[in-house]
């Protein structure tokens, strides 16, 4: 289908919000970042983050396109559970609240996750472990980018690369040009544009459609999404719990807000942050429910929320849902780049490469970190042959990587005597086990499989040969001295 | 097992004012952040 001339939105009125929203969050992340002074300023906004916008940042950084896009998808194909499936994503913000308060409190001076894993587990355990931040983080950041540019193709017809480059660049620039402070000062206003926008369409859903005549007519022509027993549902449930708790306990884009966090901020942020996010992908994905009320022909289940919602609301509600899904796809997409920028430059430009760099050398670096990370991920989505099919099957893959990293973080963050060789084993056993599992039963699994071959390498190593750490060599050598 | 029509709305509706409530929160977090000088 030609998505020009099934476009909902006009390309002139896209490129107008386009235009719009792009100089805004510039302009914003110009203002903001201002006041950041120094590597810490630029790198962690100071170390001094406030419950408001902590909380808000944590929750615009997990609702990406895909909360807001993908879950009327979900809810269209898999039903009730899918709704509710998808809300259990915000376990992982819930498990992590009490992580991200002890993570400040043993290591305030570090900067990275790749500072924990290095100090309590040594250089070999460090280096599987940016083995597999990198491999997240790159199909993260190259799966919202063609997010961006297919979603703002199949809602205003505007070609798919220019869509991606403008999104990329709009990201690139106000982190470049603000660095953290600029990334959670726009992660608020994106947070509340998101919540208000998936309101009123909610809202517009039941005062137009209704329940009852939603569930009869969901009754009458697709029963299997009323089932609370359908399996394929309860499976992905499962599975994108463990993904979720994997994404965030290893995540450099999680553990750069513990530290930026203002101290005793951390729990109630993420507390906050999962029990406001849990409604999230049930308000979003519910409207999906109307479409067999309101008879529409759906030709894909991924447009099932945009046409639902032009349907309810004419032009004006096409337009709603492009300003919800731009401001998912930005704060998801600048933190990854902040957080990753981060990594690369104090794991491998500072860790690797450039150990005796001053912090005005770093600070100066930090930009072109961002620029050259953010070329990377345009050239990488520069050819849609991986959209689709493939593109989410990257995104399940990358499931085993970050599950058999769960067990390790937690372990190594409370337990004395888990030791390096136990965490490095369920890393690589955890990873190998689950992309054999992804391979011969099926995506579903493969974050299942990877963390529970990895909490059994964890457990076992830890009771046979038990370790002795002294937690202060985590405060001490975290400011990036290497000991 | 099949989910009725007031279960859904139940479950819905709850979704929904945990969602209103939400951003009404954050801007009250906001104001007393901005208060108490706390905000960066």
């Amino acid at each position: 289908m030609n998505a020009v001339n099934s476009a909902i939105l006009d390309p002139a009125v896209g490129w107008m919000i386009l235009a719009a929203f792009s100089a805004f969050w510039i302009w914003l992340g110009w203002y903001l970042g201002r006041r950041a002074v120094g590597l810490e300023g630029f790198m962690l906004a100071g170390r001094k983050v406030g419950l408001a916008l902590g909380t808000a940042t944590a929750m615009a950084t997990w609702v990406t396109s895909n909360t807001t896009m993908a879950a009327p998808q979900l809810a269209f194909q898999m039903g009730i559970w899918g709704m509710l499936g998808y809300s259990l994503g915000s376990v992982g913000l819930l498990l992590f609240a009490p992580l991200a308060q002890r993570i400040r409190t043993l290591m305030p001076q570090a900067f990275t996750s790749g500072d924990f894993v290095r100090l309590r587990y040594g250089t070999w355990v460090w280096r599987i472990f940016l083995v597999i931040s990198f491999a997240y983080a790159l199909g993260w950041l190259v799966s919202l980018g063609m997010a961006g540019g297919v979603l703002i193709h199949a809602l205003t017809g505007i070609e798919y690369q220019v869509g991606m480059s403008v999104i990329l660049a709009i990201c690139v620039a106000y982190t470049m040009l603000g660095g953290l402070r600029a990334v959670i000062g726009t992660d608020f206003v994106q947070t509340l544009l998101i919540l208000v926008g998936i309101i009123i369409l909610a809202w517009l859903a039941i005062d137009k459609v209704g329940f009852e005549p939603m569930h009869t007519a969901v009754l009458k022509q697709r029963p299997e999404l009323l089932n609370l027993l359908m399996p394929a549902a309860i499976m992905f449930l499962f599975n994108n719990l463990l993904f979720g708790v994997g994404e965030i306990f290893h995540s450099n884009v999680w553990w750069s807000r513990a530290y930026a966090y203002r101290e005793g901020v951390g729990f109630k942020a993420y507390f906050i942050a999962g029990l406001f996010w849990t409604p999230i992908p049930v308000v979003a994905g519910f409207i999906a429910l109307a479409a067999p009320a309101l008879d529409l022909n759906v030709p894909a289940a991924d447009m099932v929320g945009p046409m639902v919602a032009a349907n309810l609301l004419g032009a004006g509600g096409a337009i709603l849902v492009f300003i919800i899904v731009f401001a998912a796809l930005a704060s998801s997409l600048d933190s990854l780049l902040a957080a990753t920028s981060d990594l690369l430059l104090q794991d491998i430009y500072r860790g690797h490469l450039r150990p005796r760099a001053s912090e005005e050398e770093l600070r100066k670096a930090a930009r072109w970190v961002v620029l050259g990370l953010g070329i990377v991920a345009w050239v990488l989505c520069l050819s849609r042959e991986t959209t689709g099919a493939t593109l989410a099957q990257l995104l399940h893959l990358t499931g085993a990587f970050v599950a058999s990293t769960i067990w390790p973080i937690a372990a190594g963050l409370y337990w004395r005597r888990t030791n390096r060789m136990g965490a490095g084993l369920a890393m690589v056993l955890g990873t190998t086990i689950g992309l054999i599992a992804f391979n011969t039963i099926g995506f579903y699994v493969a974050a299942l499989v990877s963390a529970v071959v990895s909490m059994t390498t964890v457990l076992i190593t830890t009771l046979l040969w038990p370790g002795e750490y002294d937690w202060q060599r985590l405060n001490e050598a975290a400011g990036g001295v290497r000991t | 097992m099949t989910i009725s029509a007031g279960m859904l709305a139940f479950v819905v509706s709850v979704a929904l004012v945990v969602t209103i409530v939400a951003p009404i929160v954050l801007v009250v977090l906001w104001i007393k952040d901005v208060r108490k000088g706390e905000l960066w």
